[in-house]
C-alpha cells in the first residue's frame, strides 16, 4: 500500500505539543546521543504511520505513550541500534544549552541515573508515574490492572526514597 | 528528598525542556519520505528470502519426486514424503510469522505488544524444532524389502535400533527446543552466537514480562 508522503498539519501540531515526552522517553532508553536521535526518528515515524488509524475513543496521550514506549522498548531490546535509521544531517530535536541551578542539575542527574538503571518495563512505569498519569491511564498504557499499578508505584516510591535519602 | 519533591524536580526538568528543545519540522517531512521509501523491514526481508529459498527447494524436490518416484523404493518415497512435509510445515510457519509481523500494532498496550514481539522472535525456535522431526528419515531411505527378507538380523538388530534412536533424537529435540530450556548447557551450546542472541533475549524478555504481570 502506498503511504502518504506528507504529514497532515494536525500531526505536526500533535508532535510539537508532545516533543518533551518523546525526548524524555528517548533519554530514558538511550544513553548515547546518536542512539537517542535514532530512537526519536523511529518514534516520530511510527507515530506518523499510526496517526491515520488513531481511534478518538482513546485519549491522545494514552495512544501516544503506548506507541512511544513500545517503539523505545523494541528499539532497546533489538540491540539499541536501529538498522533503518535514515541519515538526515541535522538533529530532529534540537537542544539549546541552558544551565540549571547546580543542586537541581545534580538531583536531576541522580534521577535520570535511577531511571536508567531500572528494567525496561519498570522504566516505562516510572516515567508515567513522574508524568503524574492516573493509575487508570497507566494501567491502560502498560496493560496491567490498576491494583497492580498501585502496588508497583508503591515499590518505586520506596526505591526512590532510599535512593534520594543517600544524596 | 520526598516523593513530592521528586515530582517537582521532574516538572522543573519538563519546564527546562519546554524552553530548550525545538523540533526540526523540515527534517520530520524528510524523515517520513525517506522512511516510507525503505518500506520493508529487515525481519520481513529475511523471512521473505527464507520462504523463497524454501519454496524453490520444495518445488524442485517435489518435481523430481513426482517424475522419479516409480524408480525409487517405497522407503525412499516415504523418506522424501516426510522430508517434504516437514519443509512445507516450516514454510507455513514462516508465512504465519510474516502475517504476524504485518499485524503488529504499536498502539496496543505495552505488555500485549511486547509479548507478541517477543513470541514472534522466539517462534523461530519452533521452526528449528519441527525440522528435527525429519531426523528419522536419515535411517529410513536406505531400507529395502530385500534387506528385511534377506538379512533380517541386520534389519532388526541394526537398522531398526538406529531408526528408533534417530526417531527418539528427532522427537526429543522437537519437544525440548523451547525457551524454557534456554538456561541448559546443551541449549546454550546449540544456540551459541550472535545470530541467536536476539531470540535468546526475546526468551528472557518473555520471562520478564510474565514476572512483571505476576509481581
Amino acid at each position: 500500500m502506498q503511504e502518504k508522503l506528507t504529514a497532515p498539519p494536525d500531526f505536526l501540531t500533535m508532535i510539537e505539543a508532545n516533543k518533551r515526552i518523546i525526548f524524555k522517553i528517548c533519554n530514558a532508553y538511550c544513553q548515547n546521543i546518536n542512539d537517542r536521535e535514532d530512537l526519536a526518528q523511529e518514534i516520530i515515524y511510527q507515530l506518523w504511520r499510526s496517526w491515520a488509524g488513531f481511534n478518538s475513543n482513546y485519549k491522545l496521550s494514552t495512544w501516544m505513550y503506548r506507541i512511544a514506549l513500545n517503539v523505545a522498548i523494541t528499539f532497546y531490546r533489538g540491540g539499541k541500534k536501529n538498522k533503518e535509521t535514515i541519515l538526515i544531517g541535522d538533529h530532529l530535536i534540537e537542544i539549546a544549552d541552558e544551565h540549571l541551578d547546580d543542586g537541581l542539575e545534580h538531583n536531576l542527574n541522580a534521577l535520570q541515573k535511577f531511571i536508567n538503571e531500572l528494567k525496561e518495563l519498570d522504566r516505562a512505569l516510572m516515567i508515567l508515574y513522574l508524568e503524574e498519569k492516573s493509575h487508570k491511564e497507566i494501567a491502560e498504557i502498560i496493560g496491567i490492572s490498576t491494583t497492580n499499578v498501585a502496588t508497583k508505584i508503591g515499590r518505586i516510591k520506596e526505591q526512590l526514597k532510599v535512593k534520594f535519602s543517600t544524596l | 528528598m520526598d516523593n513530592l519533591e521528586i515530582i517537582s524536580l521532574w516538572k522543573q526538568y519538563d519546564e527546562k525542556l519546554e524552553k530548550t528543545i525545538s523540533l526540526n519540522h523540515k527534517l520530520i517531512a524528510e524523515l517520513q519520505q525517506q522512511k516510507a521509501k525503505s518500506a520493508l523491514k529487515p525481519a520481513r526481508n529475511y523471512k521473505l528470502i527464507a520462504i523463497a529459498v524454501g519454496v524453490t527447494y520444495a518445488v524442485t524436490v517435489a518435481y523430481f519426486w513426482y517424475h522419479l518416484n516409480s524408480l525409487a523404493s517405497l522407503f525412499v518415497n516415504l523418506s522424501i514424503g516426510i522430508h517434504l512435509a516437514v519443509i512445507v510445515i516450516a514454510i507455513g510457519m514462516y508465512i504465519r510469522q510474516l502475517v504476524l509481523i504485518s499485524e503488529i500494532d504499536r498502539s496496543e498496550n505495552v505488555l500485549q505488544m511486547q509479548h507478541k514481539m517477543a513470541k514472534l522472535r522466539h517462534s523461530t525456535l519452533k521452526v528449528i524444532g519441527i525440522c528435527f522431526l525429519q531426523f528419522p528419515v536419515f535411517a529410513t531411505w536406505n531400507i529395502s524389502f530385500e534387506l528385511i527378507t534377506e538379512q533380517p538380523w541386520a534389519f532388526w538388530f541394526i537398522q531398526v535400533p538406529i531408526l528408533g534412536l534417530f526417531t527418539y533424537i528427532g522427537v526429543w529435540f522437537f519437544k525440548n527446543i523451547d525457551i524454557k530450556n534456554m538456561d541448559k548447557r546443551w541449549f546454550r551450546m546449540m544456540f551459541y552466537g550472535a545470530e541467536w542472541s536476539s531470540i535468546l533475549r526475546a526468551g528472557n524478555f518473555l520471562k520478564e514480562i510474565e514476572d512483571f504481570e505476576k509481581s
